[in-house]
This record gives structure tokens, C-alpha cells and sequence, in this order.
């Protein structure tokens, strides 16, 4: 990093960030690198085990961290310069007398339809060489690590549509990537938060809307989309430096030929099948695969797309980056009619397995079951049920087995799909908040949500329903969430904490600590037994806890409902 | 509302109001609003023709083009509507979503929803096999009623109302007298049909709504199904090291500090470390849970017969 040796004043007006001495491009070849100093990427490596090298907190030191600074001022902007929200209340932003915070702003929307003053932070914050970038639908932030205060803020004017999360940013040298939610991905200069190029990426007027965070994997960045009119769904590759298209994927079937079409009624039924990609996945720098998941047939409960297992949606897909070709798939739910999403982000980890050393593949996913893969040729190798009342495939208690096919995948029950009369299933058991492994504890984490309700079919046409419509649920029944540590070799769950309400992403660390969010913050547990060692009341996180280095000292961020918080060992 | 930094401040001191945990488990497309999947959503093409648009009252977040669009007027949609059904409904049906084997689903065509003011879908008439004549105002009328028709789509992708209305689905079709017997062996030892569930059948206006109430617990008038015990404002219990027992209402529980409302009135909170002291909290919904695990069966059978049996008690 260089140092400029120019009056303070003349620095603040040329670049924010250069003024604190710190922020500069992120070199592609430290994004290789297992998690340590920086977060670099959505899971903070590409490896999405969320497992940081980073030992100075410990279970020992744990109890020493101190909160370090906070910021509630950070707010989404609306109207016409962005700067509405920050006018009327609170106390301006970047306060402490910080000057204020350039806002530059895009979009081809006129403001009104952005959300006022939100402060929810839901993934994929970036950490790189002292400087945060953060986001949220329609606004990408720049903060200061060091002390909070905002640098630059990018603000989108988005034209209506569908407005949901933002899963977070991207980076690749100085460029910070970013999904608008009208279907626009832009590309910041990430000093100065100035616009380099956006493209578009969907149609809008076909209901497309974006959320995803951008992967950037060597010379491609990787995008997804969402649909809410079961247009067809695909991933898409760009080029990092102009934004051109390299590639595009689809889930399923879009001409005569294509894989998987003999899986669906017609071709017409298969193109709108959906299997959206809304949640980055992970990426093997080695054998150029990137894997992902894909959403939920449509329609999603009712007749309509025949007996088959509607390939590729509810997979997991290996695709190499460098064609866009895929090279294998795995289905967690072939012929779901659950709305049981395979998005969930997989953990990659080089493990003992069965004797040898193997490129392993974890994943757990919404119906509630463990999958261990090899991804290099996506042999399955374990498949193991979770939850206390998952019964849409098996019985209802945890021992009770499914019926696999051939390939390892689930069968479910068709007596278990909504029925005029009902019928009494399990609720997801887990979604997209992100899960941890820890290669020092051999363990993988994630949340269970134990559920029971009744799926009444409302939509007895044989052609069925389109996306989500069709059934009601009534006679929901919770029986608690609980955290699992599962031994990646049986896929058998070691200990269970009790979560009081589901989890946005964990994160664990070679100190032998696992962060999560539970009761009214942040918690600290120790990752081979789950005892509590830690907590602070910030308010419910609404991301997974991250960790980064700075200064010499390791600290930890914990992204809240309402703002920032920032802990470090003192 | 400041940005604030600390030199030295012990984090487990910091008093900093929670705002509440504000999960947004759903999956990706569902709409913040929508609290259950499919109760009562808004839409409807109106009953008395065209451009019913239909998703203000329980409908969905979403403003995309389709649904925000000035429609044409009521002439237009109604010629259109008349030419559609003349020239259309045969292959894509009345309500547009296709004839399995002859036509394709408009509502989500990608012609019809890029569409404007008929260029694309005119276009694609003029391609048409079998051929569509039509004039250009024609085609036009045509292209205004498809996207009044797209303007009523529910939520999420689905369709128009997004549950049809008016069908007769029967829920009722469990076998009454194996119901009272499951009912007899599994729930008479907590129920009565002569006391909490006294005419429980004639409670509800219909058998999804009764099936609904005596599965989540709240068909005699309970709470439902909570996550784990009584949660707040009930009863608990902390056992000392030394076995003394001290009861009260249970004001905040996490893993590292349990608080209890006594019954003096006073507060008294307990430090825990790695579960000690030990705090129970009777959860007064066990005995339905475990009830309501036993009664899950492949086929539904139980539950549908518990449900025929009850919808007899009237």
C-alpha cells in the first residue's frame, strides 16, 4: 500500500478512504487463500466452510473480546439523491465529526420505489485490507474497520419490481460487484464507490429479479437471478472487467435435447420448471469447479410436470467455470413438492475419509438432510436425515431411514405431498443462512428447525398450479431449533445447543470457537463440545458473524438489525 | 444514532437495546407480508369481467411492469376479452394457462409479459399456427386483455387468485369411528368431548379449519405449539449447587443468565456457566407434542379420522 504524503484536506476531497491510510485493491491470488486476514468473499474464502486460520481468539481469549465501536447511522438512501433518510433523523451519519459520506448514485429508476432508511445487513460482507463493504437492496457502503465511519456510499435508484435481501458483494482487484434487484449488476470502483459499468442481466418485464451475490472465480464473475413468473432460471458468467456475458447455464431443459428434458412432462413444462440460484456457492480453484444450488421446481406443490425428478432443479451442480458446462450434479430432492430449495451454500474440505484422503463435498439442505459427496466426480458418499420430525420420506423419528435411489439421492413419500384432505409434514428444516465446518473438530454445522403443519392441496386442476400457488398450510406446530454438530464421516449429529429462535450463518475458527447468533446477539461456543463461552447483546444478527485482522489484533463483526458492531481482544 | 468507538469496554456490559432478531427464514421469493403459503391471498380477476387488478388486499410486495401498468380502457378489454374467447380459449383456456397438449401457458410468456401494447404479441400472431386473423386494433384488444389478465397474478408465480374459489374440497374423509377410538386410546386423558371440546365441531366453518385448530393445540382454546417449555411469564424452576429450588415466573432465559419474576414480586437473576445452576422449564404443550408425533402415520389416516370424528361433535 502507498503512502501519499499530501495536505489532509486535499486527501479527503480526492478519496475518502485514502485519508485513513488504509482500504487498496484486493490481489486475485490472496482470494485463493484459506480464510484468515480478510473476508474476501461471500463464505470469506471459496471454500465455504466459514473457517477462519485465525487463532488469537481462542476458547481461552474469547471471554476478552470488547466491543471496539459500533454504527446505527448506516441507512439504505431513497428519493432522488439517496440522501433523504439521513437529512431527517439520527443524527446525520458517520457521526463522532466525521466529515459526511459522498453518495453516488445510479439507477434508471427516479427513487421512488426504494426502501427508505433500512439498516439490515444480510451477507456477504466484505473485509479486505482495513475497509468494509457491505450492502443492502439497492445500497453498497464502504466503512471505515477501524473505527466505523462511513466512506463512500452507492446508491441505486431501482425501478419497481420485487423487493427482498441482498446477499451481499463481490471483489476482484480494485472492483467491487454488486446485484441490483432490477436486475442490474454493477461494477464500483472500490476507493472511490464511482460506477465503472453496469450491465443488465435479466429482464425485468419478465419478472427477473437479482439478489444474489456475485462470485468472482479467476477471470469470471458469477451471477444468479430469481423469477416470481417460473421464467426459466439459470447462472450466468461475466466478464469482471467489462461485464460482458461468457456463459449461461440454464436449470433445466430450453431446447429439444438438452439434459434432463426426459425428466418433465413436455420441453414447455421443463423451461418454466424453475430451479432458481439465489445463494452463492463454492469453488475449487483446482479443478475449476464451481458448486451451487438450485432452487424449487414449479409449480412447486401441485400436478403439473409429471412423475419424474424434474432435473436440474433441487441440485447440487458442478459446474467448470471455464465453459459453463457441467460437469455432475447431485439431486437432494428429485421430484421435490415441498419448496425445498438446494441452495444452501456447500462446504468443500480436503478430508480423511474412509481410509484415504478425499476432496470432500458437505451440504445440508432445506428438507433436512446431510449429504457428503466426493466433488471431483460427485460419488455420493453419505446421506443422513436430520431433525426430530422430518417425516416427508421416512418416518417421522430421527432413526427412521429413507429410501435412497441408486445415486444416494431421496425418495420422498408421495402420501406426504399436499392432499385435498391434508397432510401432517415437516417444515423446512433449515434454509439458506450458511453453515460452518471446522477441519480442526471434524465437524459441520448447521441449524435444524423442527416443524410439523398440514399441506392442504387447493389446486386440484391436473394441470396444476404455477410457482407457489395452489396449496394452504394450517396446524403448524413447533418443536424448537437446535443447533447440530455433525461428524462428517457418519453424517451422525455429535451434539446439539439449543437455538432460541433459527440462525443467520455460523462461523467457526482454528481457536476452536464457533460464533452464531442466538438469544438477543452474538454467542460464542466451543466448537468441540458446544459449552458457551461468550456473548454480547447487540440485537439479533441478520448475517453470519465474521472475522478479520487488522492491526495486529483479530476482531470480530457482528452485523445487526440495527447497525454495525465491531469487537475486538482487548 | 452515532458512529461510536470505544477505547476499552467490556462487551458482556454493553447495554445496548436489542431490536429483536429479525429472521427472514423464508425462502428466497417469499414476500415479507405472507405469513402463511396460500391462506388468503388477494387477486381475483373480478367477477364481473376484465381488469380486475386485485392485489391490493393480501397480495404481494411486488411492482413489477405487469402489475402496476395503466390498463386500456374498459371497451378495449372487453372487445378483447370477447376476441380472445373467440379465437383463443379453445387452445390457451379461459384462464390463459393453457390446454395440456394444445396451447401454452400465456401467463408466462415471455411475449406476453416483454409485450407493450400489442408489437410482440401481434408479431407472434402473425406466426401463428393454426393462423389467427386479426386487424391491428384487433390484435391490439387482444394484447390489452392478456395483460389485464397478467395484472392479477398472485404472488410468488402463481396464478390469477392464485387458489381457485367456489370448489367443494372435502376434508372430511376419515372414518369417524376409528377416529373416536384413536381419540379414546391417544387425547382422552388431557380431553373431553363433554368439556373442552364440547361441540368443537360446530366451532369451525370448515374441516380444514377444525383439522387445523386440534392438531396445533388451539382447537380447546390452547396456545399452539411454542418452541421449547413455556417461554416467558412461565413457570420455572433453578436448582442451586447446594439442591435448593427456587421457582418463579421466568422473565429471561439465555445460556448465560436466567432471570426470575418471584413470588414476592422481586427479581432475581442467575449467572449461568456451561448450564449451571440448572433451570427447568416445564413446557405445558409435551404432552401435545408428543401426541401429535404419535399420530403421524404415511398415509394421514389417523389425523383424518380424529378429524371425521370430531367434526361429529356438534
Amino acid at each position: 500500500m502507498k503512502k501519499l504524503i499530501l495536505p489532509t484536506s486535499v486527501v479527503a476531497l480526492l478519496c475518502p478512504a485514502l485519508m485513513f491510510g488504509q482500504g487498496g485493491p484486493l490481489d486475485p491470488a490472496e482470494m485463493l487463500k484459506p480464510l484468515s486476514d480478510n473476508w474476501t468473499s461471500y463464505s470469506g474464502d471459496y471454500s465455504g466452510k466459514r473457517y477462519s486460520l485465525l487463532k488469537q481468539v481462542n476458547v481461552n481469549t474469547v471471554k476478552n473480546l470488547s466491543l471496539e465501536w459500533y454504527n446505527t447511522s448506516i441507512r439504505s438512501g431513497c428519493g432522488a439523491t439517496g440522501a433523504e433518510p439521513q437529512a431527517g433523523g439520527g443524527g446525520g451519519r458517520g457521526g463522532g465529526g466525521g466529515a459526511t459520506a459522498p453518495i453516488i448514485v445510479g439507477g434508471l429508476g427516479d427513487g421512488g420505489a426504494n426502501q427508505c432508511n433500512s439498516s439490515r445487513f444480510e451477507g456477504g460482507v466484505l473485509v479486505v485490507n482495513g475497509i468494509i463493504y457491505a450492502s443492502q437492496p439497492n445500497n453498497v457502503f464502504a466503512v471505515d474497520a477501524h473505527d466505523g465511519q462511513l466512506l463512500w456510499h452507492y446508491y441505486w435508484k431501482v425501478r419497481p419490481g420485487h423487493g427482498l435481501a441482498n446477499r451481499g458483494l463481490a471483489m476482484w482487484n480494485n472492483r467491487i460487484y454488486f446485484e441490483e434487484q432490477d436486475d442490474y449488476v454493477v461494477c464500483l470502483d472500490a476507493a472511490t464507490g464511482k460506477e465503472l459499468w453496469k450491465k443488465e442481466i435479466a429482464s425485468l418485464d419478465e419478472n427477473y429479479w437479482a439478489s444474489n451475490a456475485p462470485m468472482v472465480l479467476g477471470n469470471h464473475v458469477i451471477v444468479g437471478v430469481s423469477n416470481n413468473l417460473d421464467m426459466p432460471a439459470f447462472l450466468q458468467s461475466l466478464d469482471p472487467e467489462t461485464g460482458e456475458r461468457q456463459w449461461v447455464l440454464y436449470s433445466t431443459a430450453q431446447k429439444p435435447g438438452d439434459a434432463g428434458e426426459n425428466t418433465w412432462t413436455s420441453l414447455d413444462v421443463a423451461r418454466h420448471g424453475g430451479g432458481t440460484s439465489w445463494i452463492p456457492g463454492s469453488y475449487d480453484p483446482e479443478l475449476h469447479l464451481y458448486y451451487y444450488g438450485t432452487g424449487n421446481p414449479t409449480p412447486a406443490y401441485t400436478q403439473g410436470r409429471g412423475d419424474g425428478d424434474n432435473l436440474f432443479t433441487g441440485c447440487v451442480i458442478a459446474v467448470n467455470v471455464d465453459t459453463g458446462k457441467m460437469a455432475w450434479y447431485f439431486q437432494t430432492s428429485p421430484h421435490d413438492t415441498h419448496d425445498w430449495d438446494s441452495t444452501e451454500t456447500p462446504a468443500l474440505a480436503d478430508m480423511p475419509f474412509n481410509g484415504r484422503q478425499r476432496k470432500l463435498l458437505m451440504i445440508a439442505t432445506r428438507n433436512g438432510y446431510f449429504y457428503v459427496l466426493d466433488r471431483v466426480t460427485g460419488e455420493h458418499l453419505i446421506t443422513s436425515k436430520l431433525g426430530e420430525v422430518n417425516n416427508y420420506a421416512s418416518g417421522i423419528h430421527r432413526d427412521d431411514k429413507p429410501k435412497l435411489n441408486a445415486r444416494g439421492e431421496v425418495q420422498r413419500n408421495p402420501n406426504k405431498d399436499a392432499t385435498i384432505p391434508g397432510s401432517l409434514v415437516n417444515g423446512d428444516v433449515l434454509n439458506y443462512p450458511p453453515p460452518s465446518f471446522s477441519p480442526g473438530a471434524g465437524l459441520f454445522y448447521t441449524y435444524e428447525t423442527n416443524s410439523l403443519h398440514i399441506d392442504y392441496l387447493m389446486e386440484p386442476d391436473p394441470r396444476g398450479s404455477m410457482g407457489l400457488g395452489g396449496i394452504s398450510s394450517g396446524g403448524n406446530f413447533n418443536f424448537g431449533t437446535f443447533l447440530d454438530a455433525i461428524d462428517y464421516k457418519t453424517g451422525k449429529v455429535v451434539w446439539q445447543h439449543r437455538l432460541t429462535n433459527g440462525s443467520v450463518g455460523l462461523l467457526s475458527t482454528a481457536g476452536g470457537v464457533l460464533f452464531m447468533s442466538n438469544g438477543g446477539g452474538i454467542e460464542a461456543l466451543e466448537a468441540t463440545t458446544g459449552k458457551p463461552l461468550w456473548h454480547s447483546e447487540v440485537g439479533g444478527l441478520t448475517a453470519p458473524p465474521e472475522t478479520f485482522m487488522m492491526d495486529g489484533k483479530q476482531h470480530v463483526a457482528a452485523y445487526v438489525s440495527g447497525g454495525l458492531f465491531m469487537f475486538v481482544l482487548n | 444514532m452515532y458512529t461510536v468507538k470505544f477505547s476499552v469496554m467490556a462487551a458482556a456490559s454493553l447495554a445496548v437495546v436489542a431490536t429483536g432478531c429479525l429472521l427472514l427464514m423464508a425462502q428466497e421469493p417469499a414476500p415479507p407480508a405472507v405469513s402463511g403459503r396460500g391462506a388468503g391471498r388477494g387477486g381475483g380477476r373480478g367477477a364481473s369481467g376484465p381488469a380486475g387488478r386485485g392485489r391490493a388486499a393480501g397480495g404481494s410486495p411486488d411492482k413489477f411492469s405487469q402489475f402496476i401498468r395503466p390498463l386500456a380502457s374498459q371497451d378495449v378489454l372487453l372487445r378483447g376479452q370477447t376476441l380472445y374467447d373467440a379465437n383463443c380459449n379453445g387452445c390457451h383456456a379461459a384462464d390463459m394457462r393453457g390446454v395440456t397438449g394444445k396451447g401454452n401457458n400465456l401467463l408466462h410468456s415471455a411475449a406476453a409479459m416483454d409485450d407493450q401494447h400489442g408489437e410482440l404479441i401481434i408479431a407472434n400472431l402473425a406466426k401463428h399456427n393454426p393462423p389467427v386473423t386479426l386487424v391491428q386494433a384487433d390484435g391490439v384488444a387482444v394484447s390489452e386483455y392478456i395483460h389485464s389478465v397478467l395484472a392479477t397474478m398472485g404472488a410468488q408465480g402463481s396464478p390469477p387468485g392464485r387458489n381457485p374459489v367456489g370448489l367443494q374440497l372435502n376434508v372430511l374423509v376419515g372414518d369417524p369411528q376409528a377416529g373416536k377410538t384413536y381419540f379414546d386410546g391417544h387425547c382422552a386423558s388431557c380431553h373431553s368431548i363433554t368439556g373442552d371440546l364440547k361441540g368443537i365441531g360446530s366451532k369451525y366453518e370448515d374441516g380444514r379449519a377444525l383439522q387445523n385448530a386440534w392438531v396445533a393445540g388451539t382447537g380447546a382454546g390452547g396456545r399452539g405449539g411454542g418452541g421449547r417449555g413455556g417461554g416467558r411469564g412461565g413457570t420455572a424452576t433453578v436448582t442451586m449447587a447446594n439442591g435448593q429450588k427456587i421457582e418463579g415466573s421466568l422473565v429471561h432465559e439465555d445460556d448465560f443468565l436466567v432471570i426470575l419474576k418471584l413470588a414476592d414480586g422481586t427479581r432475581r437473576s442467575f449467572p449461568i456457566d456451561n448450564g449451571m445452576p440448572k433451570v427447568e422449564v416445564p413446557d405445558p404443550q409435551a404432552a401435545h407434542k408428543k401426541m401429535v408425533m404419535e399420530l403421524d402415520d404415511p398415509q394421514n389416516k389417523n389425523m383424518h379420522d380424529v378429524t371425521a370424528y370430531l367434526a361429529t361433535l356438534k
